[in-house]
């Protein structure tokens, strides 16, 4: 009992200095979400005969039953990791979007391995799953190491090879494992023993969200309690200043980005093995692109990201029951999520520092002075 | 082998190169200017969907293409308008912008078009008119290849490469953009007013990307689709780099990026080359990619000796 005590207030004495700034953070993370919800209201309202309906659907929808509420898991999911995999690349201090292509080869190479290879057992999950990984940090490793070696800027080589994945992928399912009775380009079934089994019966969720919980509690540790995850948050800080206290910088770019091209491979491995009969993707499934999304508004921190995750989830839910309910396209999601990740991302939104400069009109003059308002590039 | 070879002696297949390079030129321009000011614009291909939905609704609506490109540029600019006020303004990372310009502009479009018309993908427009050039047609071979059924968006882009390459060299708005792009405290020492240089800088580069937008829905296609800029924005933003900042060197960049295009399609045609189409269709971006590691290699020799290194730029 006495150190159950120690430690709460331990607790307490190290959070207290940080107390206003998680606060404020959450605040203007909450005041963000409100304001995307009301720009989409007001755009609901322009274009919907009923809006009143759609907006039910769509705010009170995932939450009417215990099958909607699995859709809102079961939408998470693959969200979650492609979080975790942001988390991972932006704390390194990169821009890798080849996330998006991971899911790609990952679930791909997941479907074919459980086609071609009978295995007994867990093995029939475990293995496709790993050669997903697999598969994605082979590819991922050409814009990683170009960008580490040789400065190729991460951003667009990644985007190229997203292209470049999905094209090879789709003359793939078209030409080489294509199952022509499936009457698409696709391929055979997976088989049962492949599938990832439903946790909570009369839902959609599957084992796959344990998996993606575990992969953010792992990452976390990796972040925050390793060794590896120090010199990797430092080197994406400060990458000059890591180099000179000996850091391999190089080294903890790439494994920054091999990580979360490796969580987004297992992500598409989930998710096929989950929710598909077939691997049939014909365009990437911009989870990718969701996924640092939710990185931003988790704030970077995996343990986070869930909680995120279930919240886009949440919507996406709300958005395909009102576009099935109403006449709204759900594609208004896409409006929020953008203004989300703008004003939560925005430094000189409601934050702490901007708050502090309008009550502090000296540090406003001197911020106007310098003329440089970028404080550090991360966000 | 014979037909890759006839390929290239035929005046149609250059013709389709200053087709397929419109875009990227547009794309590329748009990336320099943005750059020059310090901003990597990711969000180009967002704007570049927005402005080719605004050209087709316009252009249909109105009954008119020169409508439909007014209302693309003007989208154009008001997307660059919504980057600059969440960059320079509320000061996102600009990198979070680009992405967000793209989820809300792809979500916005398909959004907007089941609005209108029911279904998600297709709208049509009314395209503009190509336009044959009198006396400078009959050239051999050069005459056929830019002065037949020359698009007017063709002729833009070579206007505007001249336009901004003169923005850069001969005027006080162009040294301003650039001075703020390499040192955005010292341009601020010196009294620029370097929040509003660089809003300029992106409306500017939103109006480029808008008429690239434009020719997609109203030249090179009459009609939007929602899959029809298909990282094109993002070739621009390579071209742009290879160029390294010059805007006729990343305009050429842009144009061979249109050569690879334009052969990955007729390429689908030939008997002697047995490549399936799917395979054909990732050239543009393996070359894309191949430009970027080998501009990246020539930057990493030329940072050694003693001429005073480049500023990386973000």
């Amino acid at each position: 009992m006495k150190r159950a005590f120690a430690f709460f207030k331990r607790l307490w004495l190290r959070s207290r200095p940080r107390l206003l700034e998680t606060l404020v953070e959450g605040g203007r993370t909450l005041l963000a979400i409100l304001i995307a919800y009301l720009v989409a209201f007001a755009v609901i309202g322009l274009v919907s005969e009923d809006p009143d309906t759609a907006i039910r659907w769509f705010v009170f929808g995932p939450l009417s039953s215990p099958a909607e509420l699995g859709e809102v898991v079961k939408n998470a999911a693959p969200l979650m990791f492609a979080g975790v995999a942001a988390c991972l690349i932006i704390r390194g201090g990169n821009f890798n979007m080849f996330t998006e292509g991971a899911f790609y080869v990952g679930g791909l190479a997941a479907a074919v391995v459980s086609i071609f290879v009978e295995l007994p057992g867990v093995l029939a999950i475990a293995v496709p799953l790993l050669s997903g990984i697999a598969a994605a940090i082979v590819v991922g490793f050409v814009p990683a190491v170009l960008k580490e070696k040789l400065g190729v800027n991460e951003f667009v080589s990644s985007i190229m090879f997203n292209f470049i994945v999905l094209w090879v992928g789709v003359w793939l399912i078209s030409n080489v494992v294509i199952d022509v009775t499936s009457g698409d380009n696709a391929t055979a079934p997976i088989p049962d023993a492949s599938r990832l089994s439903v946790l909570v019966a009369g839902t959609n969720v599957t084992t796959g969200i344990l998996i993606a919980l575990g992969v953010a509690v792992l990452a976390s540790v990796y972040l925050f309690r390793t060794r590896f995850g120090y010199r990797l948050r430092m080197t994406g800080d400060n990458r000059a200043f890591a180099k000179n206290v000996g850091i391999d910088v190089a080294r903890a770019g790439l494994s920054s980005q091999l990580l979360g091209i490796g969580v987004a491979g297992l992500g598409g491995g989930v998710e096929i093995l989950a929710n598909y009969r077939r691997f049939n993707w014909k365009s990437l499934p911009g989870f990718g692109f969701d996924g640092f999304m939710v990185a931003i508004i988790a704030k970077n921190k995996p343990l986070l990201v869930p909680f995120a995750a279930l919240f886009i989830g949440y919507l996406r839910s709300g958005a395909d029951l009102m576009a099935f309910n109403s006449d709204v396209a759900q594609e208004v999601v896409q409006v929020i999520q953008g203004l989300i990740l703008i004003l939560v991302a925005a430094e000189a939104f409601f934050s702490s520092a901007w708050l502090r400069s309008l009550l502090s009109r000296r540090a406003f003059a001197r911020r106007r002075a310098d003329g440089t308002e970028e404080v550090d590039g991360r966000a | 082998m014979r037909d890759i070879l006839d390929l290239f002696t035929t005046p149609a297949f250059y013709a389709m190169v200053l087709q397929l390079a419109t875009p990227l030129v547009f794309a590329t321009l748009a990336a320099l200017v943005s750059n020059r000011a310090g901003v990597l614009n990711i969000g180009i291909e967002g704007t570049m969907v927005v402005s080719a939905l605004a050209a087709a609704i316009a252009s249909t609506r109105f009954g008119s293409a020169a409508a439909g490109l007014a209302a693309a540029i003007l989208a154009g600019i008001l997307a660059g308008g919504f980057f600059a006020l969440c960059a320079v303004r509320l000061r996102t990372h600009h990198i979070l912008v680009g992405i967000a310009t793209n989820i809300l502009a792809a979500g916005l479009a398909v959004f907007v078009i089941y609005g209108i018309t029911g279904n998600k993908s297709d709208y049509p427009a009314v395209a503009i008119a190509s336009w044959s050039v009198p006396f400078l047609r009959d050239i051999p071979f050069l005459g056929e290849i830019f002065f037949e059924n020359l698009h007017p968006l063709v002729a833009l882009a070579a206007v505007a490469v001249a336009a901004v390459a003169f923005l850069f060299r001969r005027t006080v708005l162009g040294i301003r953009i650039v001075a703020v792009g390499k040192n955005e405290t010292a341009a601020a020492s010196v009294g620029i007013p370097t929040r509003r240089i660089k809003t300029v800088a992106l409306l500017i580069a939103g109006g480029l990307a808008g008429l690239g937008g434009a020719y997609l829905s109203l030249g090179y296609m009459s009609g939007f689709n929602t899959g029809m800029v298909a990282g094109r924005g993002f070739i621009g933003i390579a071209a742009e780099a290879m160029g390294a900042g010059h805007p006729i060197g990343s305009a050429l960049f842009a144009v061979l990026f249109g050569m690879v295009n334009a052969f990955s399609l007729t390429a689908q045609t030939f008997g002697s080359l047995s490549i399936p189409y799917e395979l054909l269709n990732t050239l543009p971006y393996l070359t894309t990619t191949a430009g970027l590691v080998i501009y990246s290699i020539v930057r990493l020799r030329k940072a050694r000796p003693r001429r005073p290194r480049k500023e990386k730029r973000p």
